[in-house]
């Protein structure tokens, strides 16, 4: 390939969307990546539906526990815990790779094919205005971006209470998949109980999610296999990875995999990229008239500390406060389960607290089967024998409540590079992440409330499980935007400062992390920075 | 010194479990994981793996006492490796998946949750005696 008019950094949901954006605008693009694939367990999942695996295939220990038997706990709940076998590539070298050290912040952070976008969620919610504002990005630029992206990719959701935190203004929207039977009781109840709930700024429907319902873009609608935390077999969902395999097939696209990127050159017809062969641990350099940052917050943070001021920076870093709760849904024991289902967040419960949409903490309802038993009979407390009898009967009435609160700074937060003479990089990422008293109170009292809504739907919190800071896999706020041209910030067009053709294009600029999970404002954040680019 | 060998674990813990001896590919996959993953024990831990080897007539008990209020130990990891197992053995997938409400549900719930705290009861006794 000729010299590149822009050079893509990282194949996640970021680096996808302004790699399609730029190649739909006419630019020649080569995107470099880690491109790490599960080539393990991949091919020995069945096409089955998930009940009908268990009950036929003979090797599906090797997918559900893993080769090394890896899918046990061993220990505390931490993040990534929920990763089956076929999705841990997402973290393979890793721990090689991008170093990191802390004793308060336990971020997941991916060299794959796809990036973290290949265990995304689907979580598809816009940022509020208010809430684009405070994060620094521009309402009327997003609101289009938000449609040329779900466009792109297919998004489904329901016309409920919850689309105005949800899809809002999107068009196109698919239906909702059917929602799983236990959890027909408590969307009832809202149904009952709606007027409380609103008056004290709860708010409950289904999510819009990334899955198509219906077949369109060339790809299936979903299959109801049950096999979401598994497999993409069907391409229902949507990944990164498949708008870069269609990139793939465009003559203006080159792809390079097997490497990380460790710094850039800026000089003024364009930049130098220095990148770590995984395999051999080669440098390699490759040059472009533009280069777009799209690793993920905390692996730009690595590049652009390395690149700029010899690495002493230190920057901040922001990140959903998480935690998740089991819950029992009494109407739901002994629900009879139809084979067909999905694994997907099936209800979401918003909690506005003042109406402002500024302020918006969010719960998702996921239910348990796909997960296996077993890591449920951990918590129970009887004996493994009994936990099983019992569970065999209660387990539809078993609901998962993942909470995200919202995260605006405050507190010990930041990350730095320092010396680390065993990394192949020759350094590693410090971080410190701790909530002031004052958020932390805040966290716990809206915790509270979401305990009372649930039970106002029929669902009583058994205990609350803290993966850790970092576990809600949302990071932001690393090179917060700013329009005066200072250091370690980002100019509103994702332009780095003090540079000319390096641009950021994942969620480091953001001055604010709402909690609805940030993947859909990533992506239409990533195609504005794109799209500017064309017309420059 | 824990005197007995991973093979008598699967099957002991497997009877406890099952009602009946596992099937020998579940005793192979134990035997395997116990070596890839090998748990730590704790002081204490060896004595109560041995009894419960020895006498899996107690295994109820002692599992049951040491999962309320949850208190650390490799049995019960032991335990729950040989759950994960089992439930991902074909011929064992129905006592995992859940059922439907059979006839007279709430009896055989509460039936099961009485006999589950019996157990517990019973543990808690073996426990402080040991």
């Amino acid at each position: 390939m000729e010299l590149a008019d822009a050079i893509v950094v990282g194949s996640g949901c970021s680096g996808a969307m302004a790699a399609q954006t730029l190649v739909e605008g006419g630019a020649r693009v080569l995107m470099l990546d880690g491109g790490v694939r599960d080539t393990r367990y991949a091919d020995l999942v069945p096409a089955a539906s998930f009940a009908d695996l268990r009950r036929h295939d003979a090797r599906q220990h090797r997918y559900l526990l893993g080769d090394d038997f890896e899918s046990i706990p061993t220990g505390a709940v931490t993040t990534g815990a929920q990763l089956t076998p076929p999705r841990r590539f997402l973290i393979d070298r890793v721990d090689e790779f991008l170093r990191h050290e802390s004793s308060t912040f336990f971020p997941m952070e991916s060299l794959a094919y796809g990036g973290l976008g290949a265990g995304w969620g689907l979580g598809c919610c816009v940022f509020s205005d208010n809430e684009l504002a405070a994060a620094g990005l521009p309402v009327t630029e997003m609101r289009d971006a938000y449609q040329t992206v779900a466009d792109r990719i297919g998004i489904c959701g329901a016309a409920d209470d919850a689309q105005p935190y949800t899809f809002a203004h999107v068009r196109g929207i698919q239906p909702p998949p059917a929602l799983h039977p236990s959890l027909e009781g408590p969307h009832r109840a809202y149904a009952a109980k709606k007027g409380a709930l609103n008056a004290r700024g709860f708010h409950f429907g289904r999510p819009a999610l990334a899955l198509l319902t219906e077949d369109a873009h060339g790809r299936r609608g979903i299959d109801y296999r049950d096999m979401e935390f598994y497999d993409d077999k069907s391409q229902a969902a949507w990944r990164a990875w498949i708008a870069v395999d269609r990139l793939r097939q465009d003559s203006r696209f080159a792809y390079h995999g097997g490497l990380l990127v460790t710094r850039f050159s800026d000089g003024p017809d364009g930049v130098e990229v220095e990148a770590l062969r995984l395999d051999t641990r080669e440098r390699v350099a490759y040059r472009g008239r533009e280069l777009v940052l799209a690793a993920g917050v905390l692996g730009s943070a690595r590049i652009v500390l390395r690149s700029l001021d010899g690495g002493g920076g230190r920057l901040p870093i922001l990140s959903n406060p998480y935690y998740y709760t089991p819950c029992v849904v009494p109407s739901a024991f002994g629900t009879a389960l139809p084979d067909r289902l999905n694994s997907m967040a099936q209800l979401s419960l918003f909690h506005d607290r003042d109406g402002s949409h500024r302020d918006v903490a969010m719960a998702s309802l996921y239910m348990y089967r796909s997960l296996l038993l077993f890591r449920l009979l951990r918590e129970v407390p009887l004996g493994m024998r009994d936990a099983r009898a019992l569970m065999n009967y209660l387990l539809p009435g078993f609901v998962i409540m993942g909470l995200h609160h919202p995260e605006a700074g405050g507190g010990d937060k930041w990350m730095a590079l320092e010396a680390d003479s065993a990394s192949p990089t020759g350094d590693r990422l410090r971080t410190t992440y701790v909530l002031d008293d004052e958020t932390e109170r805040q966290v716990r009292a809206r915790e509270g409330q979401f305990t009372w809504a649930m039970r106002q739907l029929g669902a009583y919190a058994i205990k609350r499980v803290s993966p850790g800071q970092g576990s809600s896999v949302h990071y932001a706020g690393s090179l917060p935007f700013a329009e005066s041209d200072r250091p370690w910030r980002l100019d509103p067009s994702g332009r780095l400062h003090g540079t000319r053709h390096v641009f950021v294009a994942d969620g480091s600029g953001f001055r604010f992390l709402p909690a609805k999970g940030p993947t859909f404002t990533l992506m239409a954040h990533a195609h504005l920075v794109a799209r500017r680019l064309t017309r420059r | 010194m824990i005197g007995h060998s991973f093979k008598d674990e699967a099957r002991a813990f497997g009877r406890y479990l099952l009602g009946h001896d596992p099937s020998a590919a579940a005793v192979a996959l134990y035997v395997e994981a116990s070596h890839k993953r090998p748990f730590t024990i704790h002081p204490g831990d060896a004595d109560l793996i041995r009894l419960g080897v020895e006498s899996p007539w107690m295994l109820g008990a002692l599992d049951g006492a040491l999962a309320f209020p949850p208190r650390r130990s490799a049995l019960r990891d032991k335990l729950l490796l040989m759950t994960a197992i089992l439930e991902t053995q074909r011929e064992h997938a129905d006592l995992f998946l859940p059922q439907a409400r059979p006839r007279g549900y709430w009896l055989v719930v509460g039936l099961q949750l009485a006999g589950a705290a019996g157990r517990l009861l019973y543990g808690k006794i073996v426990l402080a005696l040991l």
